[in-house]
This record gives C-alpha cells, sequence and structure tokens, in this order.
C-alpha cells in the first residue's frame, strides 16, 4: 500500500487519491558527488521546512534525522529499546513518526506518518529504504549526477 | 556550490540559492531552517556540507 498523496500546487493541497510520480534529481557534479533528493518536513501543525537536499542511503532502514531537527518539528522522540548497528558500532538511537513530502517546483509527492530514525549526531539527513525504496525503483546515475525514482508497477 | 565555497563552509549546513550558491551557513541546523522559512518557497534549500570520503556512523 502507498503512503502518499500527490500534490501539484504550491500550497501542498492533497488530492484524494494517492499517487505517486516520477522523478529525476540531478545533484552536484563537484566532490562529493553524494546522491542527493529534495524533501521537505512537516511540523505537528503542518508547517513545512524550507527543502532539504538528502542524502540517499540503500544501506539504512529508514529516513535517519538529527535529533536538532526532530524536537524543531515537535515531534515525539521515543528511546529505541535497543541500540541501532552501524558501520562503526552500536549506537543509542530514538524512534518517531512524522510528515515529508519528496518533490520539487510544485510536484510533490507527501508522506504521513512515516516511522523515522532519530539519532544524537549532527547528520545529514539519510533516507534509507523505508518508504522510498518500497515504492519507487531508485537508480543512482552516477556517471551523470542523476537519481532517478520510477514509481513500482502495482503487482 | 563552487570548490572555494565547499572549503569555508564545510561541516556547517548550509542555505544555497537557486544557482546552487550559499548565501547563508551555521554549524547550527536550525539556525538554518530558520533563515531559509524567510525566503521564498522553493527558493532556497538546505544541505549539510560534507567533507568527501564522509561516513556518517
Amino acid at each position: 500500500m502507498f503512503h502518499s498523496t500527490a500534490v501539484s500546487s504550491n500550497d501542498l493541497i492533497q488530492m484524494s487519491h494517492s499517487h505517486l510520480l516520477r522523478f529525476t534529481f540531478v545533484y552536484g557534479d563537484k566532490p562529493p558527488q553524494i546522491p542527493l533528493v529534495p524533501l521537505r518536513f512537516f511540523d505537528t501543525v503542518n508547517n513545512p521546512t524550507p527543502k532539504f537536499n538528502d542524502i540517499l542511503d540503500s544501506g539504512a532502514d529508514e529516513i535517519t534525522i538529527p535529533r536538532e531537527l526532530a524536537e524543531y518539528l515537535d515531534y515525539k522522540i521515543i528511546p529505541r529499546k535497543e541500540k541501532i548497528n552501524t558501520a562503526g558500532g552500536e549506537m543509542n538511537a530514538f524512534v518517531t513518526n512524522g510528515d515529508f513530502s519528496i518533490g520539487r517546483g510544485g510536484r510533490e509527492v507527501r508522506y504521513h506518518s512515516i516511522e523515522m530514525c532519530v539519532v544524537d549526531h549532527d547528520i545529514p539527513v539519510l533516507i534509507g529504504i523505508k518508504p522510498l525504496f518500497d515504492d519507487y525503483s531508485i537508480s543512482i546515475q552516477a556517471y551523470e549526477n542523476k537519481v532517478v525514482l520510477t514509481p513500482r508497477q502495482k503487482k | 556550490m563552487s570548490g572555494t565555497e565547499k572549503d569555508t563552509h564545510l561541516g556547517k549546513w548550509v542555505l544555497l540559492d537557486k544557482k546552487n550558491k550559499v548565501i547563508y551557513s551555521n554549524k547550527h541546523l536550525i539556525k538554518v531552517v530558520k533563515k531559509g522559512k524567510e525566503y521564498p518557497k522553493d527558493e532556497v534549500i538546505i544541505e549539510k556540507n560534507v567533507p568527501q570520503h564522509s561516513c556518517f556512523f
């Protein structure tokens, strides 16, 4: 089941039906040339942040945000019972739920009440598997500094 | 972001305009978010200026 509502106006008005949009995002050609996608977060009373260029991270289970951002958005932050495993070892983390949209230029797909991982570290926002990799075939075309998101085919 | 700008703002959160030029930077994310909200929607974008060869955990 998709978790998204497509929006097409500058006011992010929700449409009555849900669907995904195809996106192509071009990221910088200067090092470190990390694949980025534009996301906007919404606080608990639906105020949007400016857009963020967030890092695609297929090695992460879910979206990971720094605690400072979660607190600014007034999200409820709950400690995880167990530490999370990272490339650098185990670390404490928290869980929250929040809204975001992906896209730009008036073409955005809104996601509601998505579980996110919160960490105390001042890291960039990381876009893990859930929910975007579940909904899209994501192709990183590093030779053109391009990320292409193609909505998955319904079975 | 030019190479010189990358060096100047390394490790900071940056606010970029449509031409990808840095118009504000700060080590505190929320200060950059608040500055970004002063601009019309879609005119700016926030990014963490990470060094090359970064690993985040």
